[in-house]
């Protein structure tokens, strides 16, 4: 699939979008102040200009990645944050030691020894160096 | 100046600044030596974690954890022939040949040695080019600023851009991130869209941990098929250089130092162009310059001089202007930034024992770093055997812990995966992330001083002329947004640019 052009055609989108957006937003402070919308805008504008331009000049050699390129980033991305819902729901280190376990198995990690032993000694490190030693909050996650 | 130094020192002698230094040296090893993982993505990781601690023992730790991750890519580049870090690429050429002539103990001696070399050279011109450029910036108002920003942004974007204007492009659309929150001046909320978790605006931490840490981690998954050729068993104690050899290489050593010292200091350069450009100009140099790329000693020494001459070097438009000139400078901005603390020409007034405590600490970390390079460099040799998956659920548990921690908001956690999967999907088209980061960065610095600008102004945007300084910077910035410019009149072969998709990001 053309990959960079829907990062193109994304990012022209969310500038269209933040260039009306700002049209709504309150005056300068001095008439010398050009406001809170003249930069965003501005910067909105060249996005459109010069991403238009780029899209353009780079269709014909726009390289195809494969689906499955773009299918990995997403299913770890919706992993991590399924745990991470999960992890307010039971607790961050109730929850880390089977995110690890599904994530290894998931990712084709089939050493059970080593995935159980990696998914326990993980979060006990993690509990001792950032909550013991750095005082993190993250027990009230 | 001396009253500087001496509270730079104790500050630096400090048990915890040391402990600091020691442990981000350690870091430092494993993520150098870890392909894939480079200083970047190991400072991003890392500065959450420090948000605990003072200013100094944050820095120490980062500056220890910078210096020693340029170093240990060397290693894997030595062992196995796979730089551990884009830094380390022609340190492969050289160095890996030594190994396969069975001189491995030999090639990672001279590299540790003249790393730690590069490494002192760099601090060396640190100190002695930031305090006259600083007192230069001292003159500067809001005009100057906002150029340098643009410059900082500019030249990144245009340097890095494999993709016809896909580094500006990334560059605004961070630029365009920042506008996110509250505005600094009217107090109005702009782009929060009714989402409270926007007020504060876009939180940079998620941001530099889900391009640099997130996506290095997804990397790591989806290269879980690639099987790496195991290093060959060392002791832990492997050092072998003798005098005549040591003496032999320090001429390349020196030019490699000073060329990358020089290149350091510019902006964008970067040690991974550093490395290539520090070989060829000591093969130039040198006698023995037909063994280059065969196993020469001087050629290895060479690489390994002028990467890590530019980890302090970059860190001097940083220190001198505010402006970061390199990614990991950047990230270093933002752990500054955390703390309070503004780099530029008034730090040389307001915390100069902090500027002490910066050189001190970089040169503490290059001689831990000698340390931990000959007494247990057969220990970091073995970090490669580790299975990439496994490296990549840690990394990803880090990030998931750091960008929670600096706010305590899960929302932080749900951001960085966003910019993580934003991050890959870019490399994985050609498209670098550094230049969106440096404008996260950079954005409120450049939005704040235009706006001031304008209105310390009587004659409008005619500030930006008047003033010498600010015209000459803006004038470069404009020059340099020209260079990609050349693309559209002849864009790269369709074979270059479906490689550079392949290959993603090298920063």
């Amino acid at each position: 699939m053309p990959l960079l052009r829907l990062i193109y055609i994304g990012i022209l989108f969310l500038a269209v979008i933040f260039f009306v957006q700002a049209q709504q937003f309150r005056g300068a402070i001095s008439p010398r102040d050009i406001g809170p919308a003249a930069f965003p805008q501005g910067i909105a504008g060249l996005i459109v200009v010069l991403g238009t331009i780029g899209l353009i000049a780079g269709w014909r050699t726009t390289p195809k990645v494969p689906w499955s390129d773009v299918a990995l980033p997403l299913a770890v991305g919706a992993v991590a944050s399924v745990a991470m819902w999960l992890a307010t729901l039971f607790g961050f280190f109730t929850v880390l030691p089977f995110a690890l376990f599904v994530g290894l198995w998931a990712s084709g990690s089939r050493q059970w020894v080593a995935v159980t032993a990696f998914s326990l000694l993980v979060p006990l490190f993690a509990w001792l160096i950032f909550v013991r030693l750095l005082g993190l909050p993250l027990m009230t996650i | 100046m001396w009253e500087g130094f001496l509270a730079g020192l104790q500050m630096a002698m400090q048990a915890q600044v040391l402990i600091a230094v020691f442990i981000g040296v350690a870091i430092g090893m494993a993520f150098g030596t870890t392909p894939g993982l480079d200083a970047t993505s190991g400072t991003a990781l890392l500065v959450p974690a420090t948000y605990a601690y003072s200013t100094e023992v944050a820095l120490g730790a980062l500056l220890g954890l910078y210096t020693a991750a340029t170093y240990a890519g060397s290693i894997t580049a030595i062992s196995i022939g796979v730089p551990g870090t884009p830094a380390s690429a022609a340190t492969v050429l050289d160095g890996f040949a030594l190994t396969q002539k069975g001189k491995l103990r030999r090639a990672l001696s001279i590299s540790i040695v003249t790393s730690v070399i590069g490494g002192l050279v760099g601090t060396a011109a640190l100190m002695f080019l930031t305090f006259p450029l600083a007192a230069f910036a001292l003159n500067f108002g809001p005009p100057e600023y906002f150029a340098l920003g643009v410059l900082g942004v500019t030249i990144i974007a245009s340097l890095v851009d494999r993709i016809v204007l896909g580094g500006f492009v990334l560059a605004l659309f961070g630029l365009l991130i920042t506008t996110v929150g509250i505005d600094p001046f009217t107090g109005s909320p702009r782009f929060t869209f009714g989402n409270v978790n926007f007020f504060e605006g876009i939180p940079y931490i998620p941001a530099l941990v889900g391009l640099f840490a997130v996506s290095e981690a997804i990397s790591l998954i989806g290269a879980r098929s690639e099987t790496r050729s195991p290093p060959s068993r060392l002791s832990l104690w492997c050092f072998n250089l003798p005098k005549a050899a040591f003496y032999k290489i320090m001429r390349v050593t020196m030019i490699g130092s000073i060329v990358g010292s020089v290149l350091g200091t510019l902006p964008a350069i970067g040690a991974a162009a550093a490395n290539w450009i520090g070989y060829n100009e000591a093969r130039r140099f040198s006698r023995d310059g037909d063994n280059f790329g065969k196993g020469s000693e001087e050629g290895l020494a060479a690489a390994e001089s002028s990467n890590n001459s530019t980890v302090s070097a970059s860190l001097i438009p940083l220190l001198a202007f505010g402006i970061p000139g390199s990614a990991t400078a950047a990230v270093l901005l933002g752990a500054m930034m955390l703390h309070g603390v503004t780099p530029g020409p008034t730090i040389f007034s307001e915390q100069l024992d902090l500027v002490y405590l910066i050189f001190i600490a970089l040169g503490l970390s290059n001689l831990l770093m000698l340390a931990f390079g000959v007494v247990g460099v057969g220990l970091w040799v073995r970090l490669v055997q580790m299975p990439p998956v496994f490296i990549a659920v840690t990394i990803l548990t880090l990030s998931v812990i750091g960008s929670y921690s600096i706010r305590s908001n899960v929302f932080d956690v749900y951001l960085a995966m966003c910019f993580g999967v934003f991050g890959y999907l870019a490399r994985r088209c050609g498209l670098s992330p550094v230049p969106i980061v440096l404008a996260i960065v950079l954005g409120a610095l450049i939005e704040e001083n235009l706006r001031r600008s304008l209105i310390m102004s009587s004659n409008g945007i005619a500030i930006f002329i008047n003033r010498p300084v600010a015209l000459v910077v803006l004038s470069v910035a404009v020059l340099t947004s020209l260079v990609p410019l050349k693309r559209l009149v002849r864009p790269l072969p369709r074979k270059q640019t479906d490689q550079s998709a392949a290959k993603g990001d090298e920063r």
